[in-house]
């Protein structure tokens, strides 16, 4: 398939040959050489470019060697979308565009990652490891929510994941939004389009709530985003080909539990230890009353470095938040999502803790939660695990 | 060897007893609580001058209205800022009966639940005792707020069957009318008429209490009775942006009778919007019914009604 020139590269191309022209006629040599050069360097990008588009493998529906140009099928998954864009595009350029909106992850999917050579490969790793954090697989206990007041605990197994080192901050989130993340029905659970109208901001553009103008507000592009129900939180991760964590996961990558006697795990009650700490994490006690910049208080780290997962704002996790019952020992199911970590106007430090579970409804929009997005490793390529759980450690 | 002087005098005072500053029923000198309403005696103690031989009239600012809008889950959430606050404040908390309304909220909130209902039993009620710290004069002022059960309240405004809640109404010297936000928001126009019956039943206390006193002579008319000052709380408005945004625009909008109320009772008032859990959930439970359940403890707007009843009562 022949791959055309960018509006900007015909512009200059037309521009240098008039150029040409122009200055062969008034024998002009410098000119003359200037614009020869620009046209061999569009010319040059043109055919590396039907050169790459070529040499590609064939990544299914998506490529077609029957028509000169095919158009973009519509229903795609964000995966499914960049494995086109990689047939199509070259493999700096694709680099280039997806690592702009921090959509590393999806570079190091098998769908994609064949696209690459090794330095690239090696470069999108570099950032992978810097962005995210690895939790190893084990065990995790979680407390349960009885309504008759006694201390349960559960414990559940989780496989190893990457989760952000950061919270998702407003400039980030604004990718997505200018991209068209809240017209791409493709990244919504079919459930909540009905709802969706009620995705806006302050001036009635689609975006979190308290953006105006499709913005966010000024001084707070490194804010966590807030404002943003659970659905909302959903579709950014999807895409940037992410998901929202479990509440084990959650729980896991803060507490860091470690094997005990048995099947007993010991884990932490906040990510830097079992006492509360003024410093360590942004809730009441500090004093401050609104967001701080997701990478502030560095003292509150977990082990491996992962931030604020005590305090700033509470964090959407995929779970339910469920009750057991009193009398029969059943979950009650209330439509609820399952929040984590505590925010910045958190009164009592308890709640900011690993282990407590907070929750609010789906479509709540609340100037205190946030989130962070997770990917599990067997959603990557196994081509690159070692070298994630090298660099990272296990 | 020298003499010892015979402090006779004090057993007199032994012997004197001592009238409740609510209800004006004599207790015994070192009685701690009124035998007959409940109250503490230090409130009369300090308004005779007797127990810190300082005369500063205490203030009694009452939280009221309908059962379960928040009356003592307030109460406790604005202690517990208080004492958290400690000398940083100019309000601090005092006695044990304080931590008592601290510890029953605050316990609560901390395993996941609200307080139980307030007991109808006045003598089992907590009261609150806070000081003021004046920059302007020596001492401090004494604050004391009841937590009284919203049933008591109503049920005495029909059939006048609780002599304690007339006392301690009629003491008022600031008020604090709980409504719960989430029910008005729910359409329940019965939020407003109770509000508006509590806010009448006050108007009507302070007539009578005006009407028997001794009549003087005087060359000027003795000025009308006024209901204390009121701080209109509309409590539980975690969900409800638009109150705390505006909460006097919320009253006058959604509660139009007790707007007009509140004109022609309390000229003094003001709205505000409250709320100590961030959310709140629904529960229905396997042997029916449901229980509402806080999810997280996260105040907002506490102290603003308090401050501004206080600074109401300074003048």
């Amino acid at each position: 398939m022949f791959r055309k020139l960018t509006k900007l590269e015909l512009l200059i191309g037309l521009g240098s040959t008039i150029l040409l022209v122009v200055a062969t006629i008034q024998h002009n040599m410098l000119t003359c050489g200037s614009s020869a050069a620009c046209l061999c360097l569009i010319v040059g990008r043109l055919l590396e470019r039907n050169r790459s588009a070529a040499a590609t493998p064939d990544v299914g529906d998506f490529a077609s060697d029957e028509s000169e140009s095919t158009p973009l099928p519509r229903k795609l998954e964000p995966r499914q979308r960049l494995a086109y864009e990689a047939a199509t595009q070259s493999a700096p350029e694709l680099i280039r565009n997806v690592l702009q909106n921090g959509r590393e992850t999806l570079l190091l999917r098998s769908e994609i990652i064949g696209n690459l050579n090794e330095a690239q490969v090696n470069e999108i790793v570099d950032v992978v490891c810097e962005d995210m954090s690895l939790v190893p697989a084990g065990k995790v206990a979680l407390s349960i929510n009885d309504l008759a007041g006694s201390e349960k605990s559960k414990m559940e197994e989780v496989a190893t994941l990457l989760v952000d080192r950061y919270a998702v901050n407003n400039a980030e989130y604004a990718e997505f939004v200018a991209a068209g993340g809240y017209a791409d029905q493709e990244l919504w659970d079919a459930d909540v389009f009905d709802a969706m109208a009620a995705f806006v901001d302050q001036s009635e553009q689609p975006g979190p709530r308290y953006w105006r103008d499709g913005t966010f507000p000024r001084g707070k592009a490194d804010h966590p985003v807030v404002g943003i129900c659970w659905y909302e939180a959903r579709a950014y991760a999807r895409w940037v080909g992410k998901r929202l964590p479990t509440g084990a996961e959650w729980v896991k990558t803060a507490g860091w539990p470690v094997a005990a006697s048995g099947d007993a795990v010991r884990q932490r009650t906040y990510p830097w230890g079992n006492s509360y700490e003024p410093g360590r994490a942004n809730i009441s006690q500090e004093g401050i009353g609104h967001t701080a910049t997701v990478d502030d208080f560095a003292d509150g780290d977990n082990v491996r470095g992962v931030r604020q997962l005590a305090g700033n704002v509470w964090e959407w996790t995929d779970d339910e938040l469920t009750f057991a019952g009193s009398a029969v020992d059943s979950s009650v199911q209330l439509g609820l999502k399952s929040l984590r970590g505590g925010a910045f106007n958190t009164y009592l430090e308890g709640q900011a803790s690993c282990d407590f579970e907070s929750g609010d409804h789906v479509l709540s929009r609340r100037d205190n939660v946030g989130f962070r997005c997770a990917v599990s490793m067997t959603d990557l390529s196994e081509a690159v695990h070692e070298q994630l759980v090298a660099a990272l450690g296990a | 060897m020298g003499l010892q002087p015979l402090e006779t005098y004090k057993v007199g005072n032994y012997r004197l007893p001592i009238p409740c500053d609510l209800c004006r029923e004599n207790n015994l000198y070192e009685a701690i609580t009124c035998s007959n309403c409940g109250a503490p005696m230090d409130i009369s103690r300090i308004e005779g001058g007797k127990k810190d031989n300082r005369r500063t009239r205490p203030q009694l600012i009452v939280p009221v209205g309908a059962s379960n809008t928040g009356k003592s889950v307030y109460l406790g959430m604005a202690l517990d800022i208080l004492s958290r606050q400690g000398d940083r404040s100019d309000i601090t908390t005092y006695g044990a009966a304080s931590v008592t309304v601290q510890q029953q909220v605050i316990g609560a909130l901390g395993r996941g639940h609200f307080p139980e209902p307030t007991d109808r039993n006045p003598f089992l009620w907590s009261w609150a005792h806070c000081k003021l710290s004046r920059h302007t004069a020596p001492d401090h002022l004494q604050v004391f707020l009841p937590d009284m059960s919203g049933w008591n309240v109503l049920r005495d405004a029909d059939d006048e069957s609780c002599p304690s809640i007339r006392g301690i109404l009629q003491k008022a010297t600031g008020i604090m009318l709980f409504i719960d936000t989430g029910r008005v928001q729910d359409g329940d126009k019965d939020e407003e008429f109770l509000a508006l019956k509590i806010l009448r039943y006050i108007e009507s206390l302070v007539e009578q209490r005006a009407d028997s006193r001794p009549a003087r002579r005087r060359r000027t008319a003795p000025p009308d009775p006024q209901v204390p000052p009121v701080a209109v709380i509309m409590a539980k408005a975690d969900e409800c942006s638009e109150c705390f945004d505006a909460p006097t625009d919320y009253v006058r909008g959604q509660m139009p009778n007790l707007w007009q109320a509140l004109q022609d009772v309390a000229p003094l008032h003001a709205c505000f919007a409250v709320s100590v859990a961030g959310a709140v959930a629904e529960v229905p439970l396997c042997k029916g019914g449901s229980t509402k359940l806080p999810l997280r403890v996260e105040p907002r707007g506490v102290l603003e009604p308090f401050r501004w009843l206080l600074g109401q009562a300074i003048g």
